[in-house]
Formats: C-alpha cells, structure tokens, sequence
C-alpha cells in the first residue's frame, strides 16, 4: 500500500470512528431525554392490538386499549376495569419478570396509594402471585399470609395449587405447617393441582394437614361439577362415598334435588332407602324436602309424613315453615291431617311462629282464630317483634291482649324498651292506665330487674317504691343490692342504708356481706351485721354462713368459730347438713365437722326431718 | 520534460490538501454515523442488556419471554391450546388463551364458546374453562346480550359460572344496563348474577350497593355478600367507611360487626389511638362499638399490654361496655401471652366484682392456651378463681387428653376441686367418647361425694347412643338415701320422649316398684303425645294394681291438651270409680280452660262426694 492509500484509510478509519462514536453519543443523550418526557411506566412500546378489528357495540362503553408494555414501576400502572382488557395487558408481560421483580412488584401492589379498583389489584395479585410461586413459593405465601380477609384465603389456596403442581411433597409439607385455619384452603389448592390421584391417594395428603374428611368432600364436590346427564348413577356413587359430615349432607342435597328436578319427586323413596346410616338418612331427607317444599310443599309434607321413624317430626316441621313462609293459612289446614298430639301442635307451633317473622301485626289481629296452644307464643312474639322499632305501638297492643297473655308480652315489651328509651319505658309502667294497680307493683318489681342491667342505680330507686308483692317479706330492692354488690361493692354500701327495714334490709345485708367475704374481708362481712338491728343480727349471721357454705364449706369451716353464738353456729350447720341431703356436695369429713357444731335439739329436728 | 513517473512518483508522495483530509474524514464519519444506526436498528428489539429495560430471567421460560408476544399468529388455528403443558402450567395457560382469544375477530367468540362446549376440542378441562372465560369476557365487551344468552343457555354447573362472568365483566363496563337485565333474571341465577356485579363494584359506596338491592328486592342479601367480600386492607378512607358501613340497619350482623371491626383496625393504624374515643362518641350501635374497640384493643395488646390495659381502664363503663369493659379483650389477650404478668397488673384494680371478672377472664384464657400450666401454679393463684380454674383447664384437657386429665383428677388434694375437675373433665369428655367417660366414672372411687352426679351426667348423655347400656348401669346403681326410685326411671323418661318404642323395650330392664310405676308413666304420657292413647291406654291394663290411679291421671293430664273430648269420653272406661273421681277432679282444676263448660259439668259428674266437699273446704 503506498503512502496515499495509506492516508486515506486512515483518515477513514478516523473518520468511521468520530462518526460511530458521535453517532453513540448522540443518541444516548436524544434517548435520556426521550424517557424523562415519555410516560414513566413504558418501557418497550409493542404495538397495541389491531382495533380496527373490534366491532364495538356502541352500548357498551370501553376503555381503549393502553400500549403494552413491561411496567416499571406498579403503582403507576392504570389497569383497566374491564376483567378481559386488564388480562389481556398483563398476559401481554406476564412471562417477562424473574422472581426479584415479581416479589418486587407484589409489595408494590399493596401500596394504599395505587389507584385501582380493589378487583383489578387482586386480579393482578392474583397473575403475579401464580408467577411467583413457580419461582419462589414460600416468598408467594408470605405475600399471602400477610393479606386481610377475604383474599388470603384464596390466595393461599392459590400458592398451594401452583406448589403442589410443581412439587407436591414440598407443598403438603408446607400446608401441614401454616394455620389450622388456613390449612383447609391449602389442601383445596392441592388436591386440585394433583386432581387426577385417586381418593384414597388424596385421603393420605389430607391427613398430613389434618383434614382427612376434606378430601372425601372434594371428591364428592366434583360430581356437582360433572354433567347432569345421569343424576340417578351420580347419586348412587355419592352416596357410597360421603361420611357422617354436614359437609357431606349438603353435596347430597343438592345431587338428590338436581334428581328429583329431572325425575320427579317419586325418586325421593330410592334416595331415601339408599341411605343405610341413620343419621346421614335424617340429616338429608330433612335438607331435600325443605328444598322440594319450596315448589312443591304440599307434595313434600305429605312425604314428611310418611317418612319412618328417624326425625320425621323434625322434617316435617321444617317442611311447615317453608311452607307458611309462602301460605300460612293453607299450611295450618294442612296440619290438620295428623291426629291431635304433640306433632300436631308442634306443627302448628312452626307454621304459627314462620308466620309471626313474616306478619307480626297480622298474626296479632287474627290471634282468635290460631289454636289454642300456639296464641301465647304467637302474641309474645309478635309483641317482641314490633317493640324492635315502634315499642309504643307494641304497648297499645299490649294493652288489647286478653289478660292471661298481657303478663308475658309486657315482659317481652319491656326487655326490649329498657334498652332503647329506658326513661319512657319506666313512664309507662308507672302510669299506664292499661296495668291495674293489683298488677302494677309486679310489672315495676320485673320492671326493676331489668333496669338493673342498665342503670343499678336507678334500678335500685324503683325497687324501693316497689310494695311487698304477695306474702314476701322482702322488698325487690334486696335482689338488686344483691346484684350491685357483685359489680359495684361500694355503690351497694352507699345504698344499703337506703333499704327498708326489716327482712328486706337483713337480705341485702347479707348479701353484701357475702361480696365482702369472696374478697377474702371476712372481718368486714361480720361486722357488717351489726349496723341492723340487735333483732335482726342472728339471721343475718345465719343467712350468711348458709350462703357462705354453700359456695365454699371449706372456708367457712376455717371461719365458723368465728361466728358469735353456739346457736348461730348450730343453726348454720343445721342448714347446710340439710342442703347435703337434697344435693350431696361435701365430704364425709366436712359433715362430721358440721355435725359437731349440731345442739342436741338441732339435732333431733335433723334427725325428725329425716325420710 | 517532465517524468511521468516522475510526476506519478511526485503525485503520490505529496502531502495531502487539508479539504482532502476533511473530506475524507467526513466520508469516514458518514460511514461510521451510517453503520452505527444500522446496527443499532437491527439490534434494538432484542437488546436485553439496555439497564432500562426488564432484566430477563434465567430459567426456562426466558426463552419464552424473548419470543415477540404476538396476538394470535400463532395462535390461530387454535392448535396450541391442547398443550399438555398448558394444564399444569397457569401462566402459560392464561397468556396462551388471551392471546388466543384476542387474535380472534369479533364475529367468532360465540361460534368458538360453542365448540368448547364440545369437549372433544379442548383437552383439558382448565384449559376449557379459561378460554371459556375469557371468551365470554371479550364477548361482553362486544355485545354482553349476546354473551348472557349464551351463558344462560348452558346448564349447571357451568351455567352460574358462566352467568357470573358475564355480569362481573358487564358490571365493569356498564353497571346500569347489567342491573337492568339481572331484573329479567329468575332466582337463583339473579343472586349469582348479583354477587358477580357485587364482586366488580366492590369500591361502591355501601348506599349505591344497598340502592342496587332494593330495587331488585334482594337488599338484605346484596349488603350481606358485599360484607362478605369487602377487603379492607386497601380501603383509604376507613373512617368514612366505618361511619357508613355503621349507619347501616342491614349491616347489623355479626359479619357486619366483624367488617367493622376490621375497617375500624385500618382505621386505627392510620390515625392512631384518638380512633377509639371518636368510635365511643359515635352514634353507632353497641355490637359495632363492642366489636371495633375491642379489635383494636387486640391489636395493642399484641403490642404492647401495659398500655393496652391502661388505655382501657379509661373507657367508661358505660353503653356498649355496660357489662363487658374492653378491659376484658386486653386481659384475655394478655393472658394468652404472658398470664403470670397479667394477673400482677389485674391486682391494681380496686377490690371489687370487676377485679373478680378480670382474674377469671385471666385464668379462663390461660386455662385454654395453657391448661397444664395453669394447673402447676394453681396454688398462686387469687383463691376466688381457683375453681373456675380448676373447671376450665379440665375442659380444655378433656378435648385433648381425656385420659392424661382423668388422672390429673385424683391427684387433686381439695375435695371440692377434685369434684369440679371431675364434672368438668366427664361433661366434654362424654361428648366425644361417651363410653370412655362412662368407663372411667365407673372406677371412680364410691367414696367421692360427686360420683352420683357424674354416672347420672354421663348416661344421660348416653342415653341415646347406647340407651340398653345406659338403663342397665343405671339400673345397677344403689338408689340414693332419701330418694324411692332409680336412676333408669329418669333415663327411661328422657328416652320415652324421643323413642318411646325403644323405652318401651327396655322397661323390663327397670327395678321393680316405684321405679317401674315411674317409668311406665312417662312411657304412657309419651305414647299420649304421640297421638297414640289407646296404646297408653293398653299399656295400663299391665300395670299392677296401685300403679294404675297415678297412671290414668298423667296421662288425662297430658291427653287433655290436645284432644280434651277424647279424654271425656274415654273417663268412663277408667276401670274404678275412684280413679274416674281423681281424673276428673285434676282435670276439672288444671284443664279448666280446655273445656267448655257442658264438659266441665259432665267431669263433676265422676267426682266422688268425698272428694268434692275436700275441694270445697
């Protein structure tokens, strides 16, 4: 080569390299400053989908199709609310990111800032999760594990479907090892991914995760997914397998309805006989006839009532309420084909009270015409179903009850007025001119009892102004002391000077006394007694060794010597030595002890009491 | 002359013109730019090694992923899809279908929804029911009356899938026209198709849900699902959603209460602690703020229990926590971490009931999670728990190690505890194993004050399991002091009411005397309420003489609810005057309301003299 030449492939040499290297330059800066214009989230930029090729139905409004591309960052991905669009862009990167990215992309998917449906974010949790689990499963199932109700459950079912696809000793390793609670939709996921194993294959998976029944059930699901040609020889396969589990009754149920559905209800007596176990022969003609009832009840109760022995009754009262949720009138004739007895008014009582929840004022104004047996129900019922929202209205009502009702459906009124208008709730009580005064100190008397679940306080001032009801010596406000004195010690003692005298205060005492002592103050429980009157003191010390007694004889035998006099002593003894009689409790040992405190004449009234 | 070699000579050795050098330096560059792009261009679309772009991954799909994702090239004919690989691979399968269902043009998704109806074409039964998926989502998007006629035109199961994904995707792109085409639906199929439009609407406000409901009278359960299904974990304004979700009527159940604790916990980690005094001051219903500052209570007591209880000391005692302070969670929490910590700090509580409940909470908590430890430090614990102690770690044992607990039993010193162990170990014991339990009652030591109350406990639980053994132990037991009849008498009863044929059965297997007259009662009421007096009645001609008076009476009692007139009539036959006198005297006092008053007046008739002037008096 001569010199010329030379020259010239070197200055071209030179010149291919300024142009290449000019060339690199160039373009990196014009790309630098393309990405920092260009949306964030595209990196490659494909071609979109030909949509020109869609024919869009212009009642439908969709979204158009966003560029695909490999997302960079998730929370800047606008995914579409349609399920098939959203896919469609995810299946078009799906395949691309390794194990760091997915796992880096599902943390960025629970960010609370990312705006996307709930729907598409578990949607796409969902895509990446299956992705991530063949890489990686147990970063999969801590994503799923670390998930609120209700999507870690099916995510976990998930993770555990893809795990046992790729490895399922590993996966049923691990299921054995998560929560109880989690271990049943684990298990779903592996039976699912290893659907071809026999049922005795899976009975040997499930019992590693403790869940043997489960994979009985599963297998029986399936026949619920199988075509429908053949319920008949579905049935008969099913019935073989499934065990004594609700589970199980359920699956039954419905492959004997899908039965009776293409066949007719006569098939009911094979479905029936096919069931040799008791139980699960109760348990599924009871599901099948309540489902029959609700086309065809008429058909169904007559079954009911041909069914032998098991839980006939029980069915055919289930089969009378679905039918008077539709006609109770015509349910109620109905019954009248079985003769007077207990199931007939247990009948009776099904359809009455099915058509109380649905009727209640109804049910009120024709109470005349119910049998005998079911109106008190039926009217207490009704009345507590109406004072839920309008308990004035359910007071009128009240008040036109024949009287052997009014007791009961007062009570019910009230439990439900006291806790939502406690104030008008007492007013009526105090004023109404539909309680007699003959009945008045009653309704206050239960009224105060109430009250005390509320407001002790307040409960305890209507007591006071409760007379003595009957031949009772204690007043009503005794009870409530008794039931201050177990939540609030010190309120109880503020109050007991406010108690009437006599046998009404003697009990209250005692019953306070009897909080001071399962607090272990014995002292102070003694000594309470002498703030009554001198007359009133031994069967305040009686009254509480009883009580102390019964509930623990071992301590108040520590303490007994403790007690003033032989007499109060003797008379404690006496009391409890009776109580062992009626109701065995204490050792031999503890009634020779109590036995010792016994005076001569205690004893013979023991010994005259004797049978 | 000049040399032409000499001037070729001198040509070729002259330095070059600096243009000369410029121009060929700018041939040089335009060859260098030129072929930099080229290259470039060439190389782009495969360039893995660009740092912005995705890195690829190693394995075996990399390859995969190189491979330009083309819509439907290859997919086409459709061939693909019976890959054997595509049923056990899920992400391969759903990029496979999608592509290949969006390579298809619009006019054919009904026609290839049809095909795969044809189980012969697709293989694989996921496979078939992703394309079936995805075709009937792409279909909704072109013409969703279209797509819901073909899914409604299957049968089930297949149908209520195909319903559902009709009218999620529908709901997703037009709600108003999906909502009114679920009003055509009959039921079940509109709850499916609900849930479906529930499940894609799932960021609705709860009223536009409730609203949706209404107007297809299904309220109650288009709320319930959507409680059902809401995830809270991503809700971004729980406190507006808590406050919804409490103003709901419908939502006032324990799902509800559930949901709103969960939405209240987000709540709270947003927040912070001032969460629970809004909650006490809000107007919701007492379950919601139970349930809600409870939650949250959990939650700090996970983290940090001295000031989850200190924080919970000062929540009134008031309104929703009349009865149950969150104190209680906390302790009961705690409890299950640390018992020995939390009953230190339960000391500070001011003597009282309350103080009572929290060490029992205490102690019923760790007797569930720790019941054997619970029993090793019984001794330190506040003397008022011991026995619930005692009662609960029993229990727990019971349904884990019955046997292992039937001897800690009797290695009890405290007479009372060992008895309360006992009940308590028997009772859940016989409700998994009643014949262990019975078993080991019977070895019971005869001495034990309680033994009577467990062998009667445990064979009534027998009873209808195993009725022959149950009557026959209980036959065998001594009858108690002060009582005149056997145990089987109380059994047989309880039977008689379920099964009387097979009470009837084992009556030979009662003692004779008072407990057989007993037994025979409850059977002839039984057989009564069964509608079946004449059997009652037959059984009576059996009975020896002084049985027969307190027979006939019960049974008039018990016939005399339901068929008052039957009773009038059969009286006559009651085989002596005095019985006839003391039927119809009982049932002239307890019946009167069940006879009109001609009836009433033909009972006076059978009443002895004697019997009448007592009555009288």
């Amino acid at each position: 080569m001569n010199r010329q030449t030379a020259t010239v492939v070197i200055l071209l040499v030179l010149g291919v390299g300024i142009g290449t290297a000019t060339s690199f330059l160039v373009l990196t800066i014009f790309q630098n400053t393309r990405t920092s214009t260009e949306s964030e989230h595209v990196i490659e930029v494909q071609s979109s989908t030909d949509e020109t090729r869609r024919d869009t139905d212009p009642s439908v409004e969709r979204s158009s199709s966003s560029p695909s591309g490999i997302p960079r960052s998730v929370t800047t991905l606008t995914l579409s609310a349609s399920a098939y669009e959203r896919r469609v862009e995810i299946s078009s990167w799906i395949l691309a990111p390794d194990a760091r990215r997915l796992a880096d992309w599902l943390q960025q998917s629970v960010d609370i800032s990312w705006e996307v449906s709930p729907k598409a974010r578990r949607d796409f949790q969902m895509i990446l999760l299956t992705k991530l689990t063949s890489y990686n499963p147990n970063a999969a199932l801590d994503f799923a594990l670390a998930r609120g109700t209700p999507e870690k459950t099916k995510f976990v079912q998930t993770v555990f479907f893809e795990w046992a696809v790729a490895d399922v000793d590993a996966a049923v390793e691990q299921g054995s090892n998560i929560d109880e609670a989690l271990r049943r939709f684990a298990l779903q996921g592996i039976l699912e991914a290893t659907d071809s194993l026999s049922l005795d294959e899976h009975k040997v998976i499930a019992q590693r995760l403790g869940e043997e029944i489960y994979a009985t059930t599963y297998h029986l699901k399936k026949f619920l997914n199988s075509s429908q040609e053949d319920p008949k020889e579905i049935w008969f396969q099913a019935v073989t397998l499934a065990g004594l589990n609700q589970e199980h009754y359920q699956i039954l149920t419905q492959l004997a309805t899908s039965w009776i559905e293409s066949s007719g209800i006569d098939v009911l007596e094979e479905v029936i006989a096919s069931m040799t176990n008791t139980e699960m022969r109760a348990a599924v003609s009871r599901k099948v006839l309540v489902e029959v009832a609700k086309s065809m009840p008429d058909q169904a109760f007559k079954f009911a009532l041909t069914l032998a022995s098991d839980n006939h009754e029980y069915v055919a009262r289930n089969v009378v309420e679905v039918w008077a949720k539709q006609d109770p009138h015509v349910a109620l004739e109905a019954v009248e084909v079985v003769p007077p007895g207990q199931f007939r008014s247990d009948l009776e009582f099904s359809a009455v009270i099915t058509w109380v929840q649905s009727d209640p004022r109804d049910v009120l104004v024709q109470l005349k015409e119910l049998p005998v047996s079911t109106r008190e129900s039926a009217a207490t019922d009704a009345i507590y179903l109406i004072a839920k929202d309008a308990p004035t209205e359910a007071a009128s009502l009240v008040a036109q009850l024949d009287e052997e009702l009014q007791w009961r459906a007062r009570d019910i009124l009230l439990e439900s007025w006291v806790n939502q208008d406690l104030e008008a709730a007492i007013d009526w009580v105090e004023n109404s001119k539909s309680i007699t005064s003959a009945d008045r100190p009653y309704v206050l008397h239960d009224l105060a009892n109430k009250v005390a679940w509320i407001d002790l306080e307040r409960a305890f001032q209507i007591a006071r102004q409760v007379s003595l009801l009957g031949e009772s010596t204690v007043g009503t406000e005794a009870m409530i002391i008794g039931r201050i004195a177990n939540s609030d010690l010190s309120l109880a003692l503020k109050l007991l000077p406010q108690v009437r005298a006599g046998d009404t205060k003697t009990q209250s005492y005692v019953s306070v006394a009897s909080t001071l002592i399962q607090q272990g103050d014995t002292e102070d429980a003694l000594s309470l007694g002498s703030q009554l009157p001198e007359s009133d003191q031994s069967d305040f010390l009686i009254d509480l060794g009883q009580r102390w007694g019964s509930r623990d004889i071992t301590s108040l035998l520590a303490e007994l010597e403790n007690f003033p006099t032989s007499e109060i002593r003797s008379k404690i003894a006496l009391s409890l030595t009776r109580m062992h009689r009626t109701y065995p409790r204490f050792t031999d040992s503890q009634i020779e002890k109590l036995d010792s405190y016994l005076s001569s004449e205690d004893r013979g009234l023991l010994e005259n009491s004797s049978p | 002359m000049i040399d032409s070699t000499t001037l070729s000579d001198r040509n070729t050795q002259a330095p070059f013109s600096l243009v000369k050098i410029f121009v060929w330096i700018a041939v040089g560059i335009a060859i260098g730019a030129t072929g930099f792009i080229v290259v470039h261009l060439s190389t782009k679309d495969g360039n893995l090694s660009n740092t912005n772009s995705v890195t690829q991954s190693s394995d075996g799909e990399s390859s995969e992923s190189s491979h330009e994702p083309g819509f439907g090239t290859e997919n086409n004919s459709g061939a693909d899809l019976n890959d054997p690989a595509l049923d056990i691979n899920t992400v391969q399968r759903f990029k496979t279908v999608y592509s290949y269902v969006e390579s298809l043009p619009d006019q054919n998704l009904i026609e290839t929804l049809n095909r795969t109806i044809n189980e012969n074409w697709i293989q694989s039964s996921r496979v078939r029911s992703a394309l079936q998926t995805a075709l009937l989502e792409r279909q909704v998007l072109v013409a969703p009356s279209s797509a819901l006629e073909f899914a409604l035109a299957q049968k089930n199961p297949i149908q209520s899938k195909m319903v559902k994904t009709v009218f999620s995707e529908w709901a997703s792109t037009d709600l108003e026209t999906s909502l009114e085409e679920i009003a055509n639906l009959a039921e079940p199929l509109r709850f499916i198709a609900l849930k479906g439009v529930i499940e894609a609407q799932e960021e609705l406000p709860l009223s536009r849900i409730r609203d949706i409901g209404r107007e297809l009278n299904l309220e109650s359960f288009v709320v319930s699902h959507y409680i059902e299904s809401l995830t809270t974990e991503y809700i971004d304004d729980p406190k507006s959603r808590w406050y919804e979700l409490i103003a709901f009527p419908e939502a006032e159940t324990d799902l509800g209460y559930k949901l709103a604790s969960r939405i209240a916990h987000r709540w709270y980690q947003i927040e912070g602690i001032d969460v629970l005094q809004e909650i006490l001051n809000s107007e919701a219903g007492d379950y919601f703020q139970r349930e809600s500052i409870n939650l949250i209570f959990e939650s700090i007591t996970r983290e940090d229990p001295t000031r989850a209880f200190q924080y919970a000391q000062d929540i009134p005692q008031e309104g929703a926590f009349q009865m149950f302070p969150p104190t209680f969670r906390v302790v009961f929490v705690w409890a299950e971490i640390d018992p020995h910590a939390t009953l230190e700090t339960v000391k500070v509580v001011e003597p009282s009931g309350m103080r009572e409940r929290l060490q029992n909470t205490a102690v019923n908590s760790w007797a569930s999670s720790n019941p054997r430890e619970l029993l090793a430090n019984l001794e330190t614990l506040p003397k008022s728990t011991q026995m619930s102690a005692v009662s609960q770690s029993f229990s727990s044992l019971a349904q884990s190690s019955p046997n292992e607990a039937s001897e800690l039993v009797l290695q009890l010193d405290d007479a009372e505890m060992r008895s309360r162990a006992a009940e308590s170990l028997v009772y859940r014991w016989a409700q998994d194993d009643v014949n262990a339990a019975l078993d080991w009652v019977l070895e019971y030591p005869k001495t034990e004050p309680n033994r009577g109350r467990l062998l009667e406990s445990v064979l009534s639980m027998m009873v209808d399991s195993n009725p022959k053994r149950a009557i026959q132990v209980a036959a065998q037991q001594p009858i108690p002091e002060g009582w005149t009849i056997g145990l089987e008498a109380q059994l047989l009863s309880a039977l008689a009411f379920r099964d009387v044929d097979t009470a009837i059965e084992l009556l030979p297997e009662a003692r004779d005397g008072e407990t057989a007259t007993a037994v025979n009662r409850s059977i002839g009421v039984s057989l009564v309420a069964n509608g079946e007096p004449e059997r009652a009645l037959s059984l009576a001609l059996q009975l020896p003489e002084d049985a027969k008076d307190s027979f006939y009476r019960s049974i008039s009692y018990e016939w005399a609810k339901f068929d008052p007139a039957a009773v009038l009539a059969a009286l006559k036959d009651f085989p002596t005057a005095e019985i006839r006198s003391n039927v119809a005297s009982e049932l002239s006092r307890m019946h009167v309301q069940n006879f009109s008053d001609s009836q009433l007046e033909t009972l006076n008739q059978y009443i002895i003299e004697e019997e009448l002037q007592t009555r009288e008096e």
